[in-house]
């Protein structure tokens, strides 16, 4: 009888220990690790909380068209023709510095955007500059450095460019194609830069507003139009973008051209000029590359920097389509296979 | 009827231990918004929201090795710190697109700020500086 009473004593005892367990999974939810105590609360301490004193910082540089990259700029070079001349070297130290040193790499690096922007676009190329991408994670980057939109200056960063070697895998070449996209579509034949976006008529990427027959244009008005509420409504935040691109997957060859149309318009254009074919799909994300096919101009760009950068021996500097890193998928992230177009 | 007790006892203190778990608030006002967009490349991408009470919710999207909704507290001196810098003047110039960086985002009361956090200087880099230096206590 004695025994028995154990028995149920340790049964009880068991079934209040899970019970237990599972009040603290209920109330747990996701919390994050730092501390073991389950309460997780910073230090106090000097250590953790970032000093007051660094009002310091010397930037060294007022370009009114450069927003970004001061602390990884490493070396500016103007462009004239297709060729560069350095204008600056940036006070670097470390891995910067010699990544600065390394001239041979920075040509090498100009070599690759002379195989992709054609000689009759390098005018509106009238800075290039050479950057460490590892500060912030970006791997290039344009910028209009005239009003009127018709001069822009394009970065790269060295490292990335390098990253697992020169070009591997063509994702210089997908950044390259990418960032001249973005000076095919934004620049002043595409956009006036005098119109606001209050007096508007057509989409305003923000770098001025879209002339009605613009790529970029044509682009929203067929297929942003009909959820451009809905886009609009995700901007609150990252997740609310997140979540609408896994809402409209299959309208967009890349996440990150569900980003705005701006970058869509660009991430169309490089797989249009990677892929082997054009698309047969149903899906908008392949409507949006047959609209490229539509502009005899765009046909004549594909070719040339498809033309420029293979050799006979076969070997391409472009990447496949799609293949390039968190974009590898066409329309639907869901399939996790790269497509050929 | 003792071992009842005994029962009761064990299951309120195991509840009461994890009233000190930082949870999700359902009534405390949001009083910073904090993230870091999309680039082209490798940038963390990710959501962060402070509330009134200190409870800070961290949610990474992409570029940062982990998913899910992330939950830590502020202390009272570190809440204090982070709205005595909002308090402060700062000018923050008026945005202009980089294509292809990373924009960083700061709401605050009725304030929406968009910058490119490297181009920053003075109170609006100490401000940016503490959410930083929150994020990657957590991440």
């Amino acid at each position: 009888m004695k025994s028995l009473q154990k028995l149920k004593l340790i049964l009880i005892l068991f079934f209040a220990l899970t019970l237990s367990q599972s009040c603290d999974r209920d109330d747990l939810v996701d919390q994050f690790d730092f501390d073991d105590s389950g309460y997780a609360e910073y230090d106090d301490s000097d250590e953790d909380w970032p000093d007051d004193d660094f009002d310091n910082d010397s930037s060294d540089d007022d370009d009114s068209y450069d927003s970004e990259g001061s602390e990884s700029r490493i070396t500016a070079y103007s462009v004239s023709g297709t060729t560069i001349t350095k204008s600056q070297d940036y006070n670097v130290s470390g891995q910067l510095k010699e990544a600065q040193d390394d001239v041979a790499k920075h040509q090498e690096i100009w070599e690759l955007v002379k195989k992709i922007v054609p000689e009759s676009y390098m005018s509106k190329m009238g800075e290039f500059e050479i950057y460490w991408g590892e500060a912030d994670g970006s791997a290039g980057y344009v910028v209009e450095m005239n009003p009127d939109l018709s001069v822009w200056k394009m970065g790269i960063a060295i490292d990335y460019a390098y990253e697992g070697g020169f070009n591997a895998d063509g994702e210089l070449a997908h950044t390259i194609i990418h960032e001249f996209g973005h000076i095919l579509t934004l620049d002043n034949t595409q956009l006036d830069s005098s119109i606001s976006e209050s007096n508007c008529q057509n989409y305003y990427p923000g770098e001025g507003c879209a002339n009605k027959e613009s790529y970029i244009n044509q682009l929203h008005s067929r297929f942003w139009a009909d959820i451009w509420s809905d886009f609009q409504s995700s901007q609150d935040s990252e997740s609310g973008m997140q979540s609408f691109y896994s809402k409209h997957s299959d309208r967009f060859v890349t996440q990150y051209a569900a980003t705005n149309p701006g970058e869509d318009i660009a991430e169309v254009f490089a797989t249009f000029v990677t892929s082997s074919t054009n698309s047969n799909a149903n899906t908008i994300a392949s409507q949006k590359l047959q609209l490229m096919f539509d502009y005899s101009e765009l046909i004549e760009l594909r070719q040339f920097i498809r033309g420029n950068t293979s050799s006979a021996r076969g070997r391409s500097y472009l990447p496949v389509a799609g293949s390039w890193k968190k974009a590898n998928t066409i329309g639907n992230p869901k399939k996790g296979c790269v497509h050929r177009i | 009827m003792k071992h009842l007790s005994l029962v009761f006892i064990l299951i309120m203190f195991s509840c009461k231990t994890s009233e000190n778990v930082v949870k999700e608030p359902t009534d405390s006002e949001v009083f910073i918004y904090y993230s870091k967009g999309r680039c082209l490349g490798k940038c963390p991408v990710y959501d962060l929201w402070i509330h009134k009470d200190g409870t800070v919710v961290y949610q990474p999207i992409e570029n940062i090795g982990k998913k899910g909704k992330y939950f830590a507290k502020l202390s009272p001196t570190q809440l204090d710190a982070l709205q005595a810098a909002l308090a402060e003047d700062f000018e923050v110039a008026s945005f202009k697109r980089v294509r292809d960086l990373p924009v960083t985002r700061l709401k605050h009361g009725l304030k929406d700020h968009k910058y490119y956090a490297s181009k920053i200087e003075g109170q609006l880099k100490k401000v940016n500086t503490l959410l930083e230096s929150i994020v990657s206590s957590i991440s």
